[in-house]
């Protein structure tokens, strides 16, 4: 069973230590895991990134770089995104503002008095 | 782990945080009495959904992600919420209120604080100043689209108004002169900024010197409160989200200012929370300040002008929103404060930028199945808690209704809405005063009994609130519980020693109760309060006619006097 756990701990963290993003003390630790556990090893050789893999290179198409370079040259002549193009945060904003809008419809007394009920003195 | 979920929950918190920025200065509820009720609930609930957010992200992704250049930063603002939540009062919605800030603190900084959203932060809080200068200068020429007219727009005072663009002009330098920007972005930058100097201005020519001089006696009420509670727990503290509730309760003047001059930062939280409270948001605040300067310096040696222009932008915004704090205390409103929060937060974030990619990670040893089963508890658990800000919001609601049926002359059905509210809040309290004073306002013996329940609940939560103590001595008199009602009038004396109603009943008490001398002496502070009034002054010679009527014959003379006097300036004021 602690054998388990540690193996989904250390899969729930693989990502980061095939990265190199983990802090020193914790990589050291996983390294060690994987020395000694299989299926961890083997699940971190999946995931190790294609130029480190042993494979001979792969031969790019004829013309790619050319194709690449037409592409890159059209995106930057291209009219930038409009200004008024709504962000997820922006939409959020917003409809909430419209909904707050919205809710002084709703039938019912409204107050002009700034300060609250409770600063009103005893009669 | 699915990334595709991961990447969309990363994105939710980082909209949750800009919209909060944008919104909750601007968003006003025209059906509540208190203008910032809205507000904090959009706060706590805003919080409460980034924090949410946080951990449903932590537990699809399997792990806690800290960053090692952030550790110390993520320590502080750490140790601050713990003891917010730790030292939380009674009134859980308040204590909710002042944990928030960390918590926002600690989603910046351990989610999507980077350049990128310092940047979005920076059009967030610039288009809401801006939105929130338009409405007021609006209202200032005779536009108010909305039908209440508060002396701040949208963030509900002058002061908070004025701190809110001093905030908010730094943040638009970055924008404007940003040369990867599209001109229409940059355009737009300027025409926001144009604003909030407007904004700015207006406010600054508004400023009334008499009015703030007026105010300046509420003012040190207030500070003599804060460094009362300080005095009595220096090391605890009253407990987060007191503050309100005392200044509400035992100073009524300073009560009526509380709106225009809520209680200075860090002070407030040194009252709170303590002498740890307040050494935490020291550093938290100033740590932040300092570390995004050093951080604009080198970006600006290294070349990275953007960069640096950001850090510095941020630097210059946390810094004179913190004086403000100090100033004209606008960091303990809800609004003002989101801000200083979500500042201070990328400040460190983008200071702590470098070398935030390593992490150290706490992974969590489920597989994904059971991870995501933990985030029905989590939901459920969050939309608890979300629960006590939107009820504060519905007692204020409710407390609206009950005091318009009032007004419009139904005192019963008022009255039976007000005994909806608890006494757990300020709604709840005021509910219980204006519920008490419509039964005291019946002359027979039922209701007056009916006002001292009411009442005696009201003080079970809140010993020292200061119009149900006088209310309560009233309807003990009324009960003929003459020594109930003397302690009760002497006790709201002691509190309020400047309010001159309460002296003749309690010289009358304590005549009753065969005190002449104090009876005396209650008379005499009452024409010292009151010296143009002739009916102190004829009060005072009839409790010394009581005792020695010689002395009181120059006393008689006196308050025909002050009689004359008064019917003499009547006279003499012009026809309108």
């Amino acid at each position: 069973m602690t054998d388990r756990f540690r193996c989904w701990s250390t899969e729930n963290i693989l990502d980061l230590f095939v990265d190199g993003r983990l802090a020193a003390a914790q990589e050291a630790r996983v390294g060690r895991h994987l020395e000694a556990c299989p299926s961890c090893r083997a699940r971190a050789e999946e995931l190790q990134p294609l130029a480190f893999k042993a494979a001979a290179p792969a031969q790019a198409p004829a013309g790619l770089a050319d194709a690449i370079l037409r592409r890159f040259n059209e995106r930057s002549t291209a009219p930038a995104a409009p200004v008024w193009r709504l962000t997820p945060a922006q939409a959020v904003g917003l409809a909430a503002l419209a909904l707050l809008a919205l809710s002084h419809g709703v039938p019912g007394p409204t107050t002009a008095a700034l300060k609250p009920a409770a600063v009103e003195a005893p009669r | 782990m699915n990334a595709r979920a991961v990447s969309r929950l990363d994105a939710a918190l980082e909209a949750c945080l800009l919209a909060a920025a944008f919104l909750v200065p601007l968003a006003v509820h025209l059906k509540a009495y208190d203008p910032y009720s809205l507000k904090s609930a959009l706060l706590c609930t805003g919080a409460l959904l980034a924090v949410g957010l946080w951990l449903a992200r932590a537990l699809e992704a399997g792990r806690f992600e800290l960053p090692s250049s952030r550790a110390l930063t993520a320590g502080l603002a750490a140790a601050l919420l713990a003891w917010s939540m730790l030292r939380a009062g009674p009134a859980a919605d308040a204590a909710l209120a002042r944990a928030a800030g960390p918590a926002l603190f600690l989603a910046v900084l351990l989610g999507p604080g980077s350049a990128s959203f310092a940047r979005s932060l920076s059009w967030s809080v610039l288009a809401s100043a801006a939105a929130a200068s338009l409405y007021a200068l609006a209202g200032a020429l005779g536009f108010d689209p909305l039908p209440w007219s508060p002396r701040g727009g949208t963030l509900g005072s002058g002061s908070l108004l004025f701190a809110a663009q001093l905030c908010a002009l730094p943040m638009a330098w970055p924008l404007v002169v940003d040369l990867e920007a599209s001109r229409e972005r940059r355009a737009l930058a300027w025409l926001l900024a144009a604003l909030c100097l407007a904004g700015l201005t207006g406010g600054a020519a508004s400023l009334d010197a008499a009015a703030l001089a007026a105010a300046l006696p509420g003012k040190a009420q207030a500070m003599g409160v804060l460094s009362g509670l300080f005095a009595v727990s220096p090391l605890m503290g009253a407990g987060a989200g007191e503050l309100s509730l005392h200044l509400l309760s035992g100073l009524p003047e300073a009560a009526t200012a509380l709106p225009m001059l809520p209680p200075s930062e860090p002070l407030a939280t040194a009252a709170e929370l303590g002498l740890p409270g307040a050494l935490l948001w020291t550093a938290m605040v100033l740590g932040a300040l300092s570390m995004a300067l050093l951080e604009a310096r080198r970006r600006s040696g290294s070349g990275d002008d953007r960069g640096a222009a950001l850090c510095g932008a941020h630097a210059a915004s946390l810094g004179l929103l913190t004086l403000a704090g100090l100033v004209s205390a606008a960091t303990y409103a809800p609004a003002p404060g989101l801000w200083l929060w979500l500042i201070a937060g990328s400040a460190a974030a983008l200071a702590t930028e470098r070398g935030s990619a390593v992490v150290s990670a706490s992974a969590v040893p489920l597989p994904a199945p059971a991870r995501r089963l933990l985030l029905v508890p989590l939901g459920a658990a969050l939309l608890l808690v979300c629960a006590l800000p939107a009820a504060r919001l519905g007692g204020q609601l409710m407390l609206n209704r009950a005091a318009a049926l009032e007004e419009a002359g139904d005192p019963r059905g008022a009255l039976e809405l007000y005994r909806t509210l608890r006494p757990e809040d300020a709604a709840g309290l005021q509910a219980s005063l204006r519920a008490a004073r419509l039964l005291l306002q019946e002359d027979d013996g039922d209701s007056v009994v009916q006002a001292r329940e009411v009442l005696a609940g009201a003080m079970r939560f809140d010993p020292y609130f200061a119009d149900a103590l006088f209310l309560c001595a009233e309807a003990d008199r009324r009960l003929k519980e003459w020594g109930e009602a003397e302690r009760g009038y002497a006790l709201y004396a002691r509190l309020n020693p400047g309010d001159p109603r309460t002296y003749q009943p309690l010289a009358e008490m304590r005549q009753t109760l065969g005190d002449p001398a104090g009876a005396v002496a209650s008379a005499q502070t009452l024409v010292r309060l009151a010296p143009e009034d002739p009916e102190a002054w004829r009060f005072y010679a009839e409790t010394v006619h009581s005792v020695d009527p010689a002395a009181a014959r120059p006393l008689f003379a006196k308050a025909a006097q002050v009689r004359d006097l008064a019917s003499a300036r009547k006279d003499a004021r012009p026809l309108p």
